[in-house]
């Protein structure tokens, strides 16, 4: 039974269809490498594929769903702390308070 | 299949006898009519001061055609011009009874007169005789709630297989939420039909834009969050899977129904040039009324998160891709399409076995939904923002 979904080729993260623990070596056959998760990573929560630099897109399905304001490191969890929608005005990235919620 | 061809030529898969409320004050007086008399339901809008959006919807919601007749029950001194709700269910040939609790003889009085005009309404439904009825009678509707990384991955692709089987047998099916849709332009409009459909749907994307910003608010809840989803892009490409591959015929607006078959849009995004923002869709349920008012006799919604809603004129088909919540909640769920992303069945196979639950389900199976007693609505008042259709 799969454990990650990658969706397409240019993407940078994958989807747990599990909880993954901290450490797990998650092996990529398709790409050739394997990654240690820094950070457990929950059930439909996504991860690093490579490092991503502040200011670099996330792309899932093919598509850019947002930009990292931090540097994401390859394992990493990339949730909302350190990924931001590209659909926003004058966004930014230093604004550590930015939600997607003003409720 | 069978259904039931209405005076103004629609056709209903249902055949309810509902009692209409036009005010919070008028709502007990209602429900007690509908509790006393079995196979009678209830729904209505609180507000005392008339709003555009609000009454249009209690007007399309009364006209629908799973509505066999209705009961409008109205206290006397609101100011939503009920006798207008009355003519224009009439025009629309069904049956529709008038009480107003300030004439009538009060609460008693009234539930009395309510419950002997339902019971014969109850009767005379069950004589309304069904005809054959094919998919490009039916109008479909397609609703995300309580979303989650597993709706993007199973349910709303699963469903996107059975939106192009409509679609290839003459149906109709409308997707609607474009605030749930920003980020999705470029495939969205590689779809659209012509030049003006895609006019149509990035104005409507700009709109929801603009509202977003303005009120600082994307259409992404804390528990789209919790699991798994991060931005609007994220959730929006899921959601846009349940549209399938179809060709984008046009963009109708509030309260608009399709003539042609094929796959719409549906833009209740309304004007953001107002001070009178508001969120555009407060629930799932708000959601649910803009689609019956644009002709939905069924609507199918996948939720991730576990959202147990119905409705209280239209089936609810529930589909979901997320297999914890079958072992927790199992029940709620009409479409179990969790075993696709494990790799199990096809989203194909998952997509046929949905297209075959919809033609039970407008053959007059029950749906979990209707089962469980889920009689959900929400008409609620918007202001002119969110209505492109004129008060009267």
């Amino acid at each position: 039974m799969r454990e990650i979904i990658i969706l397409n080729e240019k993407d940078n993260v994958a989807t747990a269809l599990f909880e993954l623990k901290l450490g797990k070596i998650i092996n990529i056959p398709e790409r050739k490498d394997e990654i240690k998760l820094i950070n457990t990573i929950n059930f439909e929560h996504k991860f690093a594929l490579n490092d991503i630099k502040k200011g670099e897109y996330v792309f899932k399905y093919g598509v850019a769903i947002g930009v990292a304001y931090k540097d994401i490191k390859k394992g990493e969890h990339v949730h909302m702390h350190n990924l931001r929608t590209l659909q926003g005005e004058n966004v930014d990235l230093d604004d550590e308070t930015w939600s997607n919620r003003n409720v | 299949m069978k259904g039931y061809k209405r005076a103004d030529g629609r056709i209903g898969i249902r055949n309810h006898v509902e009692v209409i409320y036009t005010v919070k004050c008028a709502e007990h007086v209602a429900k007690k009519i509908a509790q006393k008399v079995d196979g009678v339901q209830v729904f209505g809008y609180n507000s005392c001061y008339p709003d555009p959006y609000g009454f249009r919807m209690l007007s399309e919601m009364g006209k629908h055609p799973n509505v066999y007749s209705t009961i409008v029950v109205r206290l006397g001194c609101e100011s939503t011009p009920v006798d207008k709700l009355v003519e224009e269910i009439r025009e629309s040939g069904k049956e529709c009874e008038l009480l107003v609790i300030q004439k009538d003889g009060g609460t008693l009085k009234t539930i009395e007169k309510g419950v002997e005009i339902a019971k014969k309404m109850i009767e005379k439904a069950k004589n309304v005789p069904t005809v054959d009825i094919d998919y490009s009678d039916l109008i479909i509707g397609l609703e995300c709630g309580g979303s989650d990384a597993t709706s993007g991955l199973a349910a709303n692709p699963v469903t996107g297989i059975a939106s192009d089987l409509l679609v290839e047998h003459n149906g109709t099916v409308i997707l609607t939420e474009i605030p749930e849709l920003l980020g999705t332009e470029p495939y969205l409009l590689s779809k659209a039909k012509n030049e003006e459909v895609k006019n149509k749907i990035l104005d409507g994307m700009n709109r929801a834009r603009d509202l977003a910003n303005k009120l600082k608010t994307f259409a992404v809840s804390s528990g789209n969050e919790a699991s798994g989803l991060t931005t609007i892009e994220e959730k929006s490409l899921g959601a846009m899977c349940k549209a399938g591959s179809k060709e984008i015929v046009d963009v109708i607006k509030t309260a608009e129904i399709p003539k042609k078959p094929g796959l719409y849009i549906l833009d209740k995004v309304g004007t953001t040039d107002t001070n009178q923002l508001t969120i555009y869709e407060e629930s799932d349920n708000d959601g649910f009324t803009t689609l019956l008012a644009s002709g939905c006799q069924i609507i199918i919604f996948t939720t991730g998160c576990g959202n147990v809603v119905g409705n209280v004129i239209t089936p609810v088909i529930k589909v979901t891709g997320n297999p914890k919540k079958i072992e927790i909640m199992g029940d709620d769920f009409d479409v179990d399409a969790s075993k696709v992303i494990l790799g199990e069945e096809k989203v194909e196979c998952a997509g046929k076995r949905l297209f075959d639950y919809i033609t039970e389900v407008a053959s007059g199976k029950k749906t979990k939904a209707e089962i469980l007693g889920h009689e959900e609505y929400d008409v609620l008042r918007k202001f002119t923002r969110a209505c492109d259709v004129k008060y009267i």
